[in-house]
């Protein structure tokens, strides 16, 4: 039988004052340091952009990855590499990659229906456009050249089929009322992208045969058929940063000396709101713990256990800050956790003093208060040992993709487990000395 | 006395067999090599699958992806249920690809997660969700013609360089596997990939006419239908989605009053084409395909004049009528999905994140037990045993609630393991305590039981609190940590408090202890 804290006697509320420069210098670092820093080291969780695990058959020094990433064009990326091994980890922000598009799309085929329904008197007209690297977002047409066309000469078609980003069709119908027998016809088209790029305009020809009432199938026929060939690039799929950087590295290493492990992109719109959903849960698991506190904990003793939470959660920040963790959606989870731990182990310390203050009433605060302490000092200690040991082994072997909880959660461990010892404690201690409760009820 | 440790021993016997037993399914399927897998019958592999643990993306590899649909292009009562049928486009095209066990979920209004397991050929997987709905009907070639050509492809094979090989392929081959029975050609699941090949041999492309083409009806979804329908249509389209309005699914068809139907209207323009091209094609069926897959080929019978049309669905379900409606209206009014979120893991990073996370569960694991028996002894062997129990079970729920293990997840099992024996740790303190008060074993081990309980209560809640507003904020893989954390923290006051608790009053009634090491 073992017993490391046999009957201890250590006055830690006498040590209060010490904790409190100790807790206050901790604080300090962690703000200078998410100062310095510019604030944390945020996955691409939160940023947004790609992250790309890449494994090299040979080994390769990191800065040779570094220049052909930024010679393919990603010259913020972040490289990492990971141990010994041939692997590395390549961060693409957002902001690294944004897409110069400059052109407009383009107009690849466009006929005229050669064959309209009977009994209408309508025109069908076919478009297709083209763009390589934006969405269209309209097709407009005129029956007079663009320059010269009024805004309301233009007339949008939104396409019709917009699944596919790159190619999109639009169909429009021209009235054959008022046009007449012979006259050949333009009409003026061109398609416009998402970032509101205007395309080269482009125009097609046709000869009315007959009008009127009647007008029929055979009255109205195609003259001109401009017919361009679809880009064969079009069936080319668009590429990820993963893809586009694992033919630079094949290119400079050869075909098969690369594999991609794992690729995450997250676009902005869900990296904001992972952002906004971070902080609400962080907030949201506090106020839990707070009304979890408000019902089962006296009021002072709930004050302490939050307060204590507090400084455990920003301490814990600020070491994450300092030794350059980063921050993603995994460092959440742990900090959720360490909230749950931290309330826990004060927990644990208030019960007992709690019980102490019934059972020995005749005694001195601070007495009662640091017996509490001691006689659940052995549980404090090891529980915190047994966690602390198993995230220790984590961070060690885990793998480098969970390593960010580990360490962050490791570093909660040491501050709640010392929080719930040096500042919960305390802060009663304190309390009670300024304005006595009556008695010493604690609820 | 005696009777009340019999049943208790009872429950943790029973608890223990029935978490083997569940787990001994994941061991089964884990030792199964990929060869044994193919030879294995599919329906027995796919139980067997559902009952072991399912691995998340991280762990298995594969494809996650969020993708967003834009309303912005629509009029709002066509956006309205846009989502449903991006959905319902991009479910057919997986299903067509056969991926094993996607999932495709509408995630609030707008969006549809995807999550292919397996599959991380990036191209791949935009082919499969990110191309053109093309929703077109197409007129299916009549009996008497459909009958030569079959005729003609199995004399294409038994000319071919197969036939020299097989003496099976010297006589009616094809049509002894493609069974035409004057509507579509029935081909065993089991022949799809043979019938595929033969398909794409230049010998039998040469015996088909160029104007027609070979289509697949939809995978068939439950098991117990074995056969695929294949089709026989002309190539060019006689209209495109466009030509349609609105699509609804009913009840009520002209010829039978409880019939299931679907209503089609058309627009205007596409009414007269369609009367057209129903009026000259009585009795003649027309596929309605979507992406190269045969939807359903109704029987024209007869001319339509206004553009609204009556599919009799004959013995099909509701559900299959509004399928069918909202895969037509996807074809009139695709809106476009854009990916917002794509996160792809190769299966070897898969398997190394295994690794590593058994890994750590096995020496976390090991150390906390021995730290336990060196410093409790006996009483810390107990608890080692209550917890090995806990991850047993653990796991065992987890595969009995289908609930996805992912990386986080098994960090969350590490984790359980550290926190875990807290339980023991404040039973035990409390009892050391007790004892050294100068109470009997028997006393000290109830109070310790009990004083400590509350607390455990306490550190418990707070812990399943957390767990839960994580498993609220957290994507798939954080969900995974929050659930086996708090099975874990459940489990727990089984194994650390019961479990623990029977031995301990059972080991000091039976030896009647006066001493107990702790």
């Amino acid at each position: 039988m073992l017993t490391i804290f046999k009957n201890t006697h250590i006055d830690f509320v006498g040590w209060r004052r010490k904790a409190y420069i100790i807790s206050g210098t901790l604080l300090l670092i962690g703000i200078v340091s998410i100062i310095a820093h510019h604030g944390l080291n945020y996955g691409i969780d939160f940023t947004g952009g790609s992250l790309i695990q890449v494994h090299f058959n040979k080994s390769i020094n990191t800065e040779e990855v570094r220049s052909i990433v930024s010679e393919t064009g990603y010259g913020g990326a972040i490289i990492q590499r990971f141990g010994k091994t041939n692997d590395y980890a390549i961060k693409i922000i957002n902001k690294a990659k944004v897409i110069e598009d400059t052109t407009g799309p383009e107009i690849v085929e466009a006929y005229v229906e050669p064959n309209p329904t009977n009994g209408e008197n309508q025109i069908i007209v076919h478009v297709r456009a083209y763009d390589k690297q934006s969405i269209i977002s309209n097709i407009q047409y005129s029956l007079i050249p663009f320059k010269k066309a009024k805004e309301e000469d233009v007339i949008n078609v939104q396409p019709a089929d917009m699944y596919d980003s790159e190619l999109e069709d639009g169909v429009f119908s021209l009235r054959t009322l008022g046009l007449k027998q012979g006259e050949v016809k333009t009409i003026y088209l061109r398609a416009i992208d998402s970032n509101g790029n205007i395309g080269t305009p482009d125009s097609i020809q046709f000869k009315i045969s007959a009008t009127g009432q009647k007008a029929s199938v055979n009255d109205i026929r195609s003259e001109i058929k401009k017919n361009v060939n679809v880009n064969k690039s079009s069936n080319e799929v668009k590429k990820s940063n993963g893809e586009i950087l694992k033919a630079a590295f094949e290119k400079k290493y050869g075909v098969g000396s690369v594999r991609i492990d794992r690729e995450d992109m997250v676009g902005p719109k869900i990296s904001k709101e992972l952002q906004y959903k971070a902080i609400w849960v962080v907030l949201l698991g506090i106020l839990a713990m707070l009304i979890y506190v408000s019902f089962r904990f006296s009021f002072r003793f709930g004050v302490a256990a939050i307060i204590a939470l507090f400084h455990d959660v920003l301490i814990t920040v600020g070491l994450v800050s300092m030794f350059n963790v980063e921050v993603n959606t995994e460092t959440i989870a742990a900090l959720l956790t360490l909230i749950g731990y931290s309330i826990n182990d004060s927990i644990v310390v208030s019960d007992r003093i709690r019980e102490n203050i019934k059972k020995l009433r005749k005694e001195n605060f601070v007495t009662i208060v640091n017996r509490g302490i001691n006689e659940t000092l052995s549980r404090t200690i090891i529980t915190s040992f047994t966690t602390f040991l198993v995230l220790f082994v984590l961070s060690l072997v885990g793998g480098p993709v969970i390593r960010g909880f580990s360490n962050t959660l490791m570093f909660g461990v040491i501050i709640g487990t010392y929080s719930s010892i040096f500042v919960v404690a305390p802060i009663v201690v304190e309390w009670e000395l300024a304005s006595p409760s009556r008695n010493l009820k604690m609820k | 006395m005696k009777q009340g440790f019999t049943w208790k021993f009872l429950i943790i016997f029973i608890v223990l067999i029935l978490a083997l037993w569940q787990l001994s399914y994941t061991v089964k399927f884990m030792v199964l090599t990929d060869q044994q897998k193919a030879k294995m019958d599919p329906v027995k592999l796919s139980r067997l699958e559902n009952r072991a643990i399912h691995l998340g993306l991280d762990l298995s590899g594969g494809m996650h992806i969020v993708l967003e649909v834009d309303k912005s292009k629509l009029r709002p009562e066509d956006a309205k249920g846009a989502t449903d049928r991006a959905l319902e486009v991009i479910r057919n095209r997986i299903d067509q690809y056969g991926v094993s066990e996607p999932t495709i979920q509408k995630q609030g209004s707008d969006r549809i997660l995807v999550e292919l397991p397996g599959i991380v050929d990036k191209s791949r997987a935009r082919e499969l969700i990110g191309k053109t709905a093309l929703l077109q009907f197409k007129l299916v070639m009549n009996s008497t013609k459909t009958q030569e050509i079959i005729k003609k492809i199995d004399d294409a094979l038994s000319k071919s360089d197969l036939a020299k090989q097989d003496s099976t392929y010297a006589e009616n081959m094809f049509s002894s596997i493609a069974i035409y029975n004057g509507y579509s050609i029935k081909v065993l699941k089991s022949d799809v990939p043979l019938v595929e090949k033969l398909l794409k041999r230049d010998d039998v492309k040469s015996a088909i006419s160029s104007d027609v083409q070979f289509l697949w009806g939809p995978n068939p979804k439950s098991s117990d239908k074995e056969e695929r329908d294949l089709y026989l249509v002309y190539k060019k389209a006689l209209l495109t989605g466009a030509a349609i309005v609105d699509a609804r699914a009913g009840i009520g068809t002209s010829n039978n009053p409880m019939g299931v139907k679907v209503d089609i209207t058309m627009t205007r323009k596409a009414a007269g084409k369609w009367a057209a091209i129903t009026g000259a094609n009585i009795g003649e069926n027309i596929a309605i395909v979507l992406d190269n897959t045969v939807q359903s080929a109704p029987r024209v019978m007869s001319r339509i004049p206004n553009g609204r049309s009556e599919i009799e669905m004959g013995s099909s379900t509701m559900d299959d009528a509004k399928a069918l409606a909202v895969i037509l209206k996807a074809g009139a009014l695709p809106a476009p999905v854009k990916i917002i979120e794509e996160r792809v893991v190769g299966p070897t990073m898969g398997l190394d994140s295994i690794k590593q996370g058994v890994n750590a569960i096995l020496i976390g694991g090991l150390l906390v037990l021995l730290f336990m028996a060196v410093y409790y002894n006996l009483s810390g062997l107990v608890a080692d045993f209550a917890l090995a129990f806990n991850v047993l079970i653990l796991l065992a729920t987890l595969s009995l609630f289908r609930a996805t293990l992912t990386l986080p997840g098994l960090a969350g099992i590490v984790l359980t393991i550290g926190t875990a024996v807290d339980a023991n740790v404040l039973i035990f303190e409390r009892i050391r305590e007790e004892t050294r008060a100068g109470k009997t074993y028997r006393t000290a081990i109830d109070a310790g039981y009990e004083k400590a309980f509350t607390t455990i209560l306490d550190a418990n809640a707070t812990s399943l609190l957390s767990a839960l507003i994580l498993y609220w904020f957290g994507s798939g893989e954080i969900k995974g940590f929050a659930v086996t954390l708090s099975i874990g923290i459940i489990v727990s006051f089984f194994t650390a408090i019961f479990m623990t608790r029977v031995f301990f009053d059972w080991a000091v009634t039976k030896f009647n202890i006066k001493k107990i090491k702790i």
